[in-house]
């Protein structure tokens, strides 16, 4: 092993793996010549490839809970861009009490989605810990304030799913069935404890340091006429642009790179980000004003320009979603039927909606029976794949002094501040070096 | 609170990773006041909800610790937290986006939340192709993994 310093001719390759397992692999490969970075390979093991073809043949009905089991982590995400991709095939409406309950769904997902990258993954890198595991056993109670905060997310999606962890009860035109007034209103108690805890937490990253560059992001999110994104709207981006989900596949691009089965997606040719950034530049004034009055008490200005501020997005959502599913459980009078009635025929329909980690973009091809002919899903992961590399390329020269061990951790934290799906995983990068001179 | 219950984990659309799910369906039949039988899902985390409230907690999934296929491997928790830590388990942390099984036990131990008894099941598994179809090896692993859990019922109740 040559040291790049005294040796700076030399290629370096910088080679990321992670452990072995079950479902495929991802990998960070860096290659250096003479000092500068020349490639950056971010690889990532993407399950929504393996279930666009398995959706092929199958009938719609199936379709949201086949989807459900894409990601343990964000299964009404994709429930929710399948259902809204379907329902205008069949000329379905949703009535607005049916909306409100997919709405607060939605609101359990993203608290449970973000508390759990808030907690266990990106506050042990503010604080010096190597996982979650080990700031458990230093600071208990802070992780047990965590555990019970993505409680009052999955009890919301308990209530509206059926089963926690892969909600069922979602369906074409609404759910199987719903949940009575007194239900609903049993969780208020337990969501003001959240919400208080919601502002802690916000207060509490927000004494973090941010030490990454800024950066000028491209960011792009749903923008509705009147709430903070989740089910609705066209897409926006900071620069001007106004699309319609339907032109979605116009603009943005997916390319197959040969690395990775995820695929890179690109806007007009150049890469962007989604995500909770995004929404929080595009789409602030939409907050409650709760959630507005706290944030504001941050002293935070906007947008932010480093990944590693997505804590504070994520933070400023999760109370946000706490918020907003006390308002609807405050005025929810249940739907006269739990769904409307859907009748099959063929046609193709197109949706997005806000994942908790950016843009779910499904397109659905359905044959004359009710069957799946195409099924096309771009997840946010591989739109904000190429963002993340172009930060590697652009702050890894600044790494390169390091030993193996410090440049992977320092890649390792950056890439997990984005919390793509693979977050979690880079918790177990290993780390190797080739030299080639 | 229930005396037992019993989880089943994996995805039931990813081959042989279904296994610890059928198990789960083979035993709601199973399921009364004392019992609670549930599907749980891709994510270790939600577990930890999922452990509430129970004395007894027995878990299913499936495993690759390269033994042959359709293996059936069983651990006592906390005791052996260590073991399992070092199998790629399909509720793994990398495979699904998620904390994975052993650290949702690890941290559930860390936090004392773990319930009296915990038993883990993991089945071996062959393929994790998108579909139905499971391994042969592993369909007859599942039955015996329901008939050991039968005993383990039995032998938890007259404890």
């Amino acid at each position: 092993m040559n040291d790049p310093l005294t040796n700076p001719s030399n290629t370096r390759t910088i080679k990321i793996d992670m452990m072995a397992r079950v479902e495929g692999e991802g990998a960070l490969t860096v290659t250096v010549k003479d000092g500068q970075v020349q490639d950056v390979q971010l690889r990532i093991f993407e399950p929504p490839r393996f279930f666009e073809a398995f959706l092929q043949g199958r009938h719609v009905n199936e379709v949201p809970d086949i989807v459900a089991r894409i990601c343990g982590i964000c299964p009404v995400a994709y429930q929710m861009s399948a259902v809204h991709a379907l329902e205008p095939i069949f000329g379905v409406e949703i009535p607005p009490a049916i909306r409100d309950l997919r709405r607060l769904l939605y609101c359990g997902e993203w608290i449970e989605s973000h508390v759990l990258h808030i907690y266990m993954l990106q506050a042990p890198d503010f604080l010096g810990f190597p996982s979650g595991l080990e700031m458990a056993r230093v600071h208990p109670d802070l992780v047990k304030q965590g555990l019970r905060l993505k409680k009052a997310g999955n009890q919301l999606i308990t209530l509206l799913g059926g089963r926690s962890v892969h909600p069922v009860s979602v369906k074409i035109g609404g759910f199987s069935q719903v949940p009575t007034k007194d239900k609903l209103r049993a969780l208020k108690d337990e969501l003001l404890w959240a919400r208080d805890a919601a502002v802690k937490t916000l207060q509490w990253v927000s004494g973090f340091e941010f030490e990454d560059p800024e950066q000028d992001y491209t960011f792009l999110a749903l923008r509705g006429p009147s709430e903070y994104p989740m089910n609705t709207g066209p897409l926006v981006t900071n620069e001007g642009h106004h699309l319609n989900v339907s032109e979605f596949e116009e603009h943005f691009h997916e390319e197959q790179v040969p690395y990775s089965t995820a695929l890179h997606c690109t806007f007009q040719g150049k890469s962007y980000l989604t995500g909770p950034l995004a929404r929080m530049a595009l789409n602030h004034d939409q907050l409650s004003p709760f959630t507005k009055e706290i944030f504001a008490e941050t002293g935070f200005s906007l947008p932010f320009k480093r990944a590693s501020m997505g804590i504070v997005a994520r933070s400023v959502e999760v109370l946000y979603a706490f918020d907003e599913a006390l308002r609807i459980i405050e005025k929810y009078e249940p739907p006269p039927f739990p769904s409307v009635p859907v009748i099959i025929k063929a046609g193709t329909g197109v949706a997005a909606t806000e994942a908790p980690r950016g843009v779910l973009y499904h397109r659905f091809q359905v044959n004359d029976d009710g069957t799946i002919h195409v099924a096309k899903i771009v997840p946010p992961t591989s739109q904000n794949q190429r963002q993340i590399e172009d930060d590697l390329r652009n702050m890894l020269p600044n790494f390169l002094h390091l030993n193996d061990t410090e440049a992977a951790a320092k890649c390792e934290r950056h890439i997990r501040s984005y919390d793509p799906c693979i977050s979690c995983a880079t918790h177990f990068l290993k780390f190797t070096r080739e030299e080639i001179s | 609170m229930v005396k037992m219950k019993i989880i089943g984990l994996g995805n039931p659309f990813m081959g042989d990773d279904a296994v610890g799910v059928l198990v789960a369906r083979q035993l709601h039949t199973y399921a009364s006041a004392h019992i609670s039988v549930l599907e749980g899902g891709l994510s270790g985390l939600s577990l930890l909800h999922d452990m509430e409230g129970t004395d007894t907690l027995i878990l299913i999934d499936a495993v690759h610790s390269h033994s042959k296929v359709g293996t059936i491997l069983r651990f006592t928790i906390p005791q052996d937290l260590e073991e399992i830590g070092k199998l790629a388990w399909g509720t793994s942390a990398s495979s699904t986006h998620a904390f994975g099984l052993a650290e949702a036990l690890t941290l559930a131990h860390t936090l004392e939340a773990l319930p009296t008894h915990v038993v883990l099941f993991g089945i071996e598994l062959g393929h994790i192709q998108k579909g139905h179809v499971l391994s042969p090896a592993v369909s007859k692993a599942m039955t015996g993994v329901v008939n050991q859990i039968r005993l383990e019922e039995l032998s938890f109740s007259h404890a």
